[in-house]
């Protein structure tokens, strides 16, 4: 199987509702097998990212190829692209057989082959026992799995899901998404996964989008968005950052000094090139800060005032208040803290200039 | 269960003492509230509706006399066959507009959408003897739609629009419209649009989600304003006498008829016995098939 052959090419696609602009010049390629997650807040346009791929909306400028062809301006019936909706949709006046074998139906397949499909579909997401249900006889999780075994009964091109997990309770959500993950694997088949939720697009995907304003901020694998975000925004909206602001005063090689106030902060340049007298933002997570004690050293240290401290089972999560860069948080595996972090006390976090990443300021 | 419990220690805790409650239980007050509306209803339309349906049998001598007709009696036929073939192509039309204008209220942008929503209401609000006369400026051989066509030399002598049963058909049609769209939109507004793209993107054409999709999720509604336009028209007055000009016959005229001119209680008891029954039997049939307490929003 050509399997470069079937990855989604989207070009400059534009998109406008009156004089809002929902997609602005959005350039992405799908590969053909992986697990894309498109990450955004609301009014991100993922959602009309979404739309315009299946073909529910029609695109202002811009194409987009699968394979060789082009289906920048094909209806959504021609393109050959299951999807599970938010909610659902599942067809009311319908069985479940009768849901799923619907895209079969359309599509003029003999009846015993749509009966061996529909099974088949039915067996992979485990609700063979209940073909003759009608959907609102079904819970929540019973009707995903049914929304899901339409979508990919027809051996789709890939496969869009809209948010299909935030109607479910965390437990389910969790149940689904290995679901999710295990069907991925099993049918080798594109997903293209929309969510607002971070720790789903961590957990699950081979790549992440970040959507904000209808442009993409970045993309990259969820440990490298992890790792390295490009900006404040997509810092703050995968996992939790500490932001500090500074003046470059020095560069040796790779090693910034930055300065705020009679601070002095020691700062690995990582991409971002600077000279003295820009001004930067690092980005810090929670877990890169360290409580310092005795004479301990570290690149960076800093004095604070314990000002909340939350148990979690297996860790604190502690918010300080520091003296030059507002509100800190810091995250410590709760065996490895002997400190009394009572509100009011004094602590001093200290990090390495490799722990913080220099970050494009976009809020 | 709880009912028959409380009043029966309510009853013990006060011996001797006749209360609301002991005789009629915890609920009984609120029965109490509506009993003149009861008793209203009993007195006025019960009684005499009642009274008019035991004439048929004994009117005007006892026996079935009067039903013989229903058999054999070649004017009450025509009236029978008049008033059914009426109300089935009134039906008929007043569904297909009904459903067109539904649909496109429901896919309207909001502001559109209140504006035709209007022109929908202000009809049903308007006397149905209003309307009648309107379409008869409309209609007649010397009325507007009649002017223009030979005026533009379309044709040459005046078509017959009005006083038979074409003139019947269009004024009721333009009567039963709201009736139509009002349950066929409430139904329509409930549909989620996403079902109808989900048939869109699992491989359906336009047409296809259309009939296989939002068209079954439809018919409830369809359905209710059938019933609800069907059995208004075989009762309906007004507007057939107006424009049907004597030569149209529905029941409801014959009867006024019977009664008015030729004094022929018996016979007009019993065509309006008829009506009633045919009605009953019409919603206790559509009953086994569907759920009509759902239609009519009683649930």
């Amino acid at each position: 199987m050509n399997t470069t052959n079937r990855d989604l090419l989207v070009t400059n696609l534009e998109k406008s509702f009156g004089d809002f602009r929902a997609i602005n010049s959005i350039s992405l390629t799908i590969r053909a097998g992986e697990f894309l997650t498109i990450l955004g807040p609301s009014g991100s346009g993922k959602t009309t990212f979404l739309n315009l791929v299946a073909g529910f909306l029609d695109c202002d400028g811009g194409t987009m190829t699968l394979g060789d062809r082009d289906i920048t301006h094909l209806p959504p019936e021609t393109r050959d692209f299951g999807m599970v909706f938010q909610g659902y949709a599942l067809f009311p006046h319908l069985s479940v057989f009768d849901n799923v074998a619907f895209p079969l139906k359309v599509r003029k397949w003999s009846s015993d082959k749509i009966a061996r499909h529909v099974e088949e579909a039915l067996d992979l997401v485990q609700l063979g026992n209940l073909r003759d249900r009608m959907p609102k006889q079904l819970s929540g999780g019973q009707q995903q799995r049914v929304a899901l075994a339409r979508a990919m009964v027809f051996r789709p091109n890939l496969l869009l899901l809209d948010e299909p997990l935030s109607a479910l309770d965390k437990k389910l959500r969790a149940e689904m998404q290995e679901e999710l993950k295990r069907l991925h694997r099993k049918v080798g088949l594109t997903f293209i996964y929309i969510t607002h939720d971070q720790d789903e697009a961590l957990s699950m995907s081979d790549r992440v989008v970040v959507m904000r304003n209808g442009v993409i901020v970045q993309e990259g694998r969820p440990d490298e968005l992890y790792k390295t975000p490009r900006t404040s925004f997509v810092a703050g909206f995968l996992g939790r950052s500490n932001f500090l602001r500074g003046d470059v005063i020095s560069r040796e090689g790779e090693e910034l000094t930055i300065r705020n106030g009679d601070i002095t902060l020691r700062q690995h340049a990582g991409a971002a090139t600077l000279e003295p007298g820009n001004t930067v933002l690092i980005a810090l997570r929670p877990e890169a800060v360290s409580l310092i004690e005795g004479d301990v050293q570290a690149d960076n240290v800093i004095e604070a005032t314990v000002s909340d401290s939350n148990y979690f089972g297996s860790n604190f999560s502690i918010t300080a208040k520091t003296d030059h860069f507002g509100t800190f948080e810091l995250t410590k595996p709760a065996a490895q803290l002997s400190h009394d972090l009572a509100a009011g006390s004094r602590i001093r976090l200290g990090w390495s200039a490799s722990a913080g990443v220099i970050v494009e300021d976009d809020e | 269960m709880a009912t028959t419990g409380t009043s029966a220690a309510h009853a013990q805790n006060s011996p001797g003492r006749l209360t609301v409650n002991s005789i009629m239980g915890s609920e009984g007050r609120y029965w109490l509230l509506i009993a003149p509306a009861v008793l209203l209803m009993l007195g006025f339309y019960f009684y005499p509706l009642a009274r008019v349906l035991w004439m048929s049998f004994t009117f005007p001598t006892p026996g079935l006399g009067n039903y013989e007709d229903l058999i054999d009696n070649a004017s009450v036929h025509r009236t029978l066959i008049t008033t059914a073939r009426i109300g089935v192509i009134t039906t008929g039309l007043t569904l297909i507009f009904a459903y067109l204008i539904s649909y496109v209220l429901v896919h309207a942008k909001p502001k559109v959408e209140r504006i035709m929503f209007l022109g929908v209401l202000i009809p049903l609000w308007i006397s149905a003897l209003v309307r009648g006369f309107s379409w008869f400026i409309l209609l007649r051989r010397e009325g507007t739609i009649n002017d223009v066509l030979i005026g533009t030399g379309i044709i040459d002598t005046p078509l017959d629009l009005i006083w038979n049963e074409l003139g019947v058909v269009i004024g009721m049609v333009h009567y039963m419209l709201p009736l139509g769209v009002l349950p066929i939109y409430a139904n329509m507004r409930n549909i989620d649009t996403r079902c109808v793209a989900a048939a869109r993107g699992l491989g359906a054409s336009r047409g296809v989600a259309f009939r296989k999709v939002f068209l079954p999720l439809s018919m409830p509604g369809v359905i209710g304003a059938g019933i609800l336009v069907f059995i208004y028209s075989l009762g309906f007055y007004v507007t057939p006498a107006l424009l049907g000009g004597g030569k149209t016959l529905m029941i409801a005229e014959y009867i006024q008829l019977q009664i008015m001119d030729l004094v022929n209680w018996g016979r007009g008891a019993m065509l309006a016995t008829t009506l009633l029954v045919t009605i009953l039997l019409l919603l206790g049939v559509m009953s086994r098939i569907i759920d009509l307490r759902g239609l009519f929003g009683g649930k």
